[in-house]
């Protein structure tokens, strides 16, 4: 989208956006219309269940190869607001603006500090 | 959140915010779609909300889709549509706008500050991603080790994860899940 408005300005993003985001909300509002349809049937059922196994495993390894980094270069600020984020949206179940409205700042701030301290 | 009010005017308004809170993408924001389809409006069980996850993991096209599936479980075509506009344009807005402002000040140490103080944000969004789809999601301890082993898989080979989904849902299909 964003290569679309610098060759075409707003007209361009527009068509950008239509472009890559139209054809799979078609798909995906069919595979919607077909599951409502045939959800419950059993077969079905099981297949999705495995396959949300599956796809959960893949989240959580990306969730490790992107920490690797964080971890192998010892930031201990970042791996605490990483725990922080995980405890007030994964286990207190707490909104998500109200936690990043804390948290972004915070984590701009610490940044920053931290960056001050290394390139004085 | 009065549950009298028009479905499709909450779907807007619930993704509208959800999208500009969308910090570090679609698997980040899951626990906040699961947060309010589930939990506080009831638009889906549990076990649809699993399903809606697994079906856009599978599908081609951005992981966000997931929005398309919750819309149009709430009010069918008109749902989906409205859901993913919601979600999707104010982001697009924005990304328009911060790239352009970035353009203007490139000499500003500013933009690299932010982007590596959300990393850890967005990180933890995922994680917190993971676990409550694996509460949903792996209801038996075949289940969970499949989960264990496709993660293990993914992290350590190049193993496309199309076949890590395959697997899983011929496992399933085989009823061992």
């Amino acid at each position: 989208m964003v290569f679309g408005s610098r060759f075409r300005g707003i007209p361009g993003s527009i068509a950008a956006f239509a472009g890559l985001l139209g054809p799979p909300v078609v798909i995906m509002t069919i595979l919607a219309a077909l599951y409502a349809r045939y959800g419950e049937i059993d077969a079905l059922r099981r297949i999705l269940a495995g396959v949300s196994c599956a796809a959960v495993g893949l989240l959580l390894s990306a969730v490790f190869r992107m920490m690797m980094p964080l971890v192998k270069r010892r930031d201990l600020v970042a791996l605490v607001l990483l725990a922080a984020v995980f405890v007030a949206i994964g286990l207190l179940r707490l909104p998500l603006p109200a936690v990043l409205l804390v948290a972004i700042p915070l984590s701009i701030a610490l940044s920053f500090a931290m960056r001050r301290r290394v390139r004085p | 959140m009065n549950s009298d009010s028009n479905p499709i005017l909450t779907l807007g308004w619930t993704f509208g915010l959800m999208s500009l809170f969308a910090v570090g993408g679609a698997n980040a924001a899951i626990p906040e779609m699961h947060r309010i389809a589930v939990d506080v409006q009831h638009w889906m069980t549990d076990k649809q909300f699993a399903d809606a996850f697994a079906i856009s993991q599978m599908s081609p096209g951005p992981n966000v889709l997931i929005v398309t599936l919750i819309g149009y479980s709430v009010a069918g075509v008109a749902g989906a549509l409205v859901a993913t506009l919601a979600m999707c344009v104010p982001t697009a807005v924005l990304a328009y706008w911060v790239s352009r402002l970035l353009t203007r000040s490139s000499r500003s140490r500013w933009p690299a500050i932010i982007q590596a103080a959300l990393v850890p944000l967005s990180i933890g969004l995922m994680g917190a991603s993971g676990l409550i789809l694996a509460l949903t999601s792996d209801r038996t301890w075949p289940g969970a080790l499949v989960t264990a082993v496709s993660a293990v898989l993914a992290f350590a080979t190049r193993l496309n994860p199309l076949w890590l989904l395959l697997a899983g849902g011929c496992l399933g299909f085989a009823g061992v899940i």
